[in-house]
């Protein structure tokens, strides 16, 4: 199970994925002995029964609306950036470039996703929701 | 009795005894529950999950094996909810197996392959690159037994096996969850771990995970080098059992038809171990009748079973001196094949291949003993079980059934009916009583020893020989051996001579036989059927005391002399000494 919710995260999962974690859940949930096995499944079912949508999203979208998944989510710096440069230091890769008191931008292309700029920003300036990015992106 | 109660299974009603799980009320009802870890008195412990049904009334399903029946218990063992759940169970197992049927052990007998075919199992989770595979872990370097975790369905079956049976535990789980893997711990190579090769863990195995180590390749190559000749060699024990790889009935003597496959597949010569039995008798028998003259360390322990030996040197090496100094029948065919045979037919002791076919997987650890030879060649080079020999003639295409049945066509073949007893319990040591008895008294003593049969754990008696009380005790399998070694320290009875087999129920139950699978060994005790055979060609034997042998009075007067003469003792015996287990 995780196998396949590692894949769904890394953006290569399929609908019939989601059929697949829901049958081995419940299959583990019926044949299980004990208490821990019962119930072990039990975080991905309930996932699955109430936050369905977000699995969809993995799948179809190929976005993490939580921007969790590293590969489903792209870091964007929204026009609340004041320009202190703090992510620029804190950027382990130095993805980040902008001048003092500008707004400053992130290559994606070097950016790893580990999310120390969106932690060092001050002014929560730095946004990994799909909806800010992919506005910016289609322009 | 136990009280009875009524159960539906299926809608077929059945009153069984209340001590019942599902799984056997459903058996005794006559409806087929899937199983894969149950080994009936050996693993109960319900942790494959493939036998769950469902019980009405009941949240879950449950596994049918740990489930006690109740009474007006209603159970369903065939709804889509169960086949689901038993498919899937089976597609995870399937996901980690490594599927390497053709060239499997258990091509014909495997329990798992069974189980994916009934189930029509899709092999989902065997790709790679979305799902995690764990790594391979190979315990081959014994060059007898072979623990390959990629066919491991983690059953648990061998691990029990080892403990009840051996009593030694050498097998157990390592690592936890996901991780896991069978093996000796540490994964530690299987000739340090204090093994004793009995192989009762292959036999419990319901796939390949756990096999004796492949000789046929080397066997065939041999048969194809036209610079050497292939004689063979043919236990006691494998006729009683080899006809169950070609659909027999369990207890059919197929000696006939495997001599004559012997001979389709190209072996020049076959000998039979049993003439060699009757060599080690007359050898055991002298040093036994020696040892009680001139006092002698006794009691005397047989040295016929190399698991036996394996134990004794391992754990109980203060016992050693007991030990007789005779060869297994095995290694004293093979040298005499190398020498008195080799001189006989004209041939050069190296261009010879001695190929031998035993049931036991013990055997092939001994053959590769540093004392088993001279001159820079093995009395025994290659060593095939009852299953490999199976496997080749059916690779070969021989049909075994039609085969019309030959004697053996050698010189050492010729063998009485107390030789054939070996390979049952009980049957050394009544074939050394038949010979010592004779030779002591002077005259014709009685044929049949029946105090030494059957399938006690521990068997003991008396006999008057030459005036004088002798009490004797046979033993067989591992965990007797460690019960009977701690009692005689304690009990202080004087044994003269005591019979010990790794196995239990001797060689016709070795680690080398065919498998029997889970189901049936909770139906029948192979070990009576098998033994039964062995007994009926003693019973149909004109000559039925060792020393009455033609061919072996003949090897005497010829070579060795007599017996325990110094020709014998250079051929014939061996030294065995202590080893460390885990020492490396």
């Amino acid at each position: 199970m995780l196998d396949i919710l590692n894949k769904i995260c890394r953006g290569d999962g399929t609908m019939e994925d989601l059929d697949t974690l829901e049958s081995l859940g419940n299959m583990v949930k019926d044949t299980s002995l004990c208490g821990l096995g019962q119930t072990a499944p039990n975080p991905v079912l309930s996932t699955l029964k109430h936050f369905r949508e977000e699995y969809i999203a993995h799948v179809v979208d190929k976005v993490c609306p939580a921007g969790v998944c590293p590969n489903l989510t792209n870091f964007i710096i929204t026009d609340k950036c004041i320009g202190c440069t703090k992510c620029v230091k804190n950027c382990p890769v130095g993805a980040i470039t902008g001048k003092v008191k500008q707004k400053h931008t992130i290559d994606l292309e070097k950016c790893i996703r580990c999310g120390a700029c969106k932690k060092a920003c001050p002014v929560n300036a730095i946004s990994s929701k799909p909806e800010d990015w992919k506005a910016i992106v289609n322009g | 009795m136990d009280k009875l109660v009524n159960v539906t299974i299926d809608k077929i009603q059945i009153a069984v005894p209340e001590s019942y799980s599902v799984l056997k009320a459903a058996e005794a009802a006559g409806v087929v529950v899937p199983r894969l870890c149950f080994l009936e008195g050996i693993h109960e412990e319900g942790n494959c999950r493939v036998c769950v049904v469902k019980v009405e009334g009941q949240k879950g399903l449950k596994p049918a094996c740990r489930t006690t029946v109740t009474d007006g218990m209603s159970v369903k063992t065939n709804t889509k909810e169960v086949y689901d759940a038993v498919s899937s169970n089976l597609e995870l197992l399937a996901g980690n197996h490594k599927f390497e049927c053709w060239k499997c052990s258990r091509e014909t007998s495997c329990e798992f392959l069974d189980l994916l075919r009934r189930f029509s199992v899709d092999n989902y989770y065997s790709n790679e690159e979305v799902f995690k595979h764990k790594d391979r872990k190979l315990n081959e370097t014994s060059g007898a037994m072979v623990i390959d975790s990629s066919k491991c369905v983690l059953c648990g079956r061998c691990v029990s096996a080892c403990e009840k049976y051996t009593g030694l535990g050498i097998l157990n789980f390592n690592r936890r969850g996901s991780k896991t893997y069978v093996g000796p711990a540490l994964f530690t190579n299987l000739e340090d771990a204090g093994c004793i090769y009995c192989g009762k863990c292959i036999q419990s195995c319901p796939t390949g995970a756990i096999r004796e180590k492949d000789d046929i390749k080397p066997l065939e190559r041999a048969l194809r080098d036209p610079s050497k000749t292939v004689i063979a060699q043919v236990a006691p024990a494998v006729r009683a059992a080899l006809g169950e790889e070609f659909g027999y009935k369990p207890g059919t003597n197929v000696e006939g038809q495997l001599f004559a496959a012997l001979r389709a597949l190209g072996i020049r010569e076959v000998i039979d171990t049993n003439f060699s039995a009757d060599l080690t008798i007359m050898e055991e028998g002298t040093e036994f009748i020696h040892r009680v003259k001139n006092g002698g360390v006794l009691p005397l322990f047989t040295s016929c079973s190399p698991g036996w030996i394996n134990y004794l040197e391992q754990y109980y090496p203060e016992y050693i001196p007991n030990l007789s100094s005779c060869k297994s029948p095995q290694q004293m065919a093979g040298a005499l094949i190398k020498t008195y045979y080799a001189e006989k037919l004209n041939l050069d002791p190296k261009n010879i291949v001695s190929v031998s076919i035993m049931p036991c997987v013990a055997k092939k650890a001994e053959a590769k003993r540093p004392d088993m030879g001279r001159d820079g060649y093995r009395d025994v080079d290659i060593v095939l079980t009852t299953r490999e020999i199976a496997r080749l003639i059916r690779h070969r295409g021989i049909k075994f059934q039609e085969l019309d049945p030959i004697k053996p066509y050698g010189d050492l073949a010729k063998y009485t009916g107390a030789a054939s007893i070996f390979g049952a319990t009980g049957g050394v040591m009544e074939a050394a009583l038949r010979t010592v008895t004779e030779i002591v008294e002077g005259h014709s003593t009685p044929i049949e020893f029946t105090e030494v049969r059957g399938l006690e754990d521990i068997k003991e008696a008396t006999y008057k020989v030459g005036g004088k009380d002798i009490n004797v005790a046979v033993v067989h399998g591992g965990k007797a051996i460690g019960q009977f070694l701690e009692m005689m320290k304690t009990n202080g009875k004087q044994y003269h001579f005591v019979e010990f087999m790794g196995c239990t129920g001797g060689c016709i139950n070795g680690g080398g036989q065919p498998i029997i699978t889970a189901s049936n060994q909770g139906k029948f005790d192979i070990r009576e059927r098998r033994a039964k055979v062995l007994y009926a060609i003693d019973q149909g034997s004109t000559f039925r005391k060792s020393h009455e042998n033609e061919a072996v009075q003949k090897l005497y007067a010829e070579f060795l002399g007599e017996p325990n003469s110094h020709l014998a003792h250079e051929l014939l015996h061996t030294h065995y000494k202590k080893r460390e287990t885990y020492s490396k």
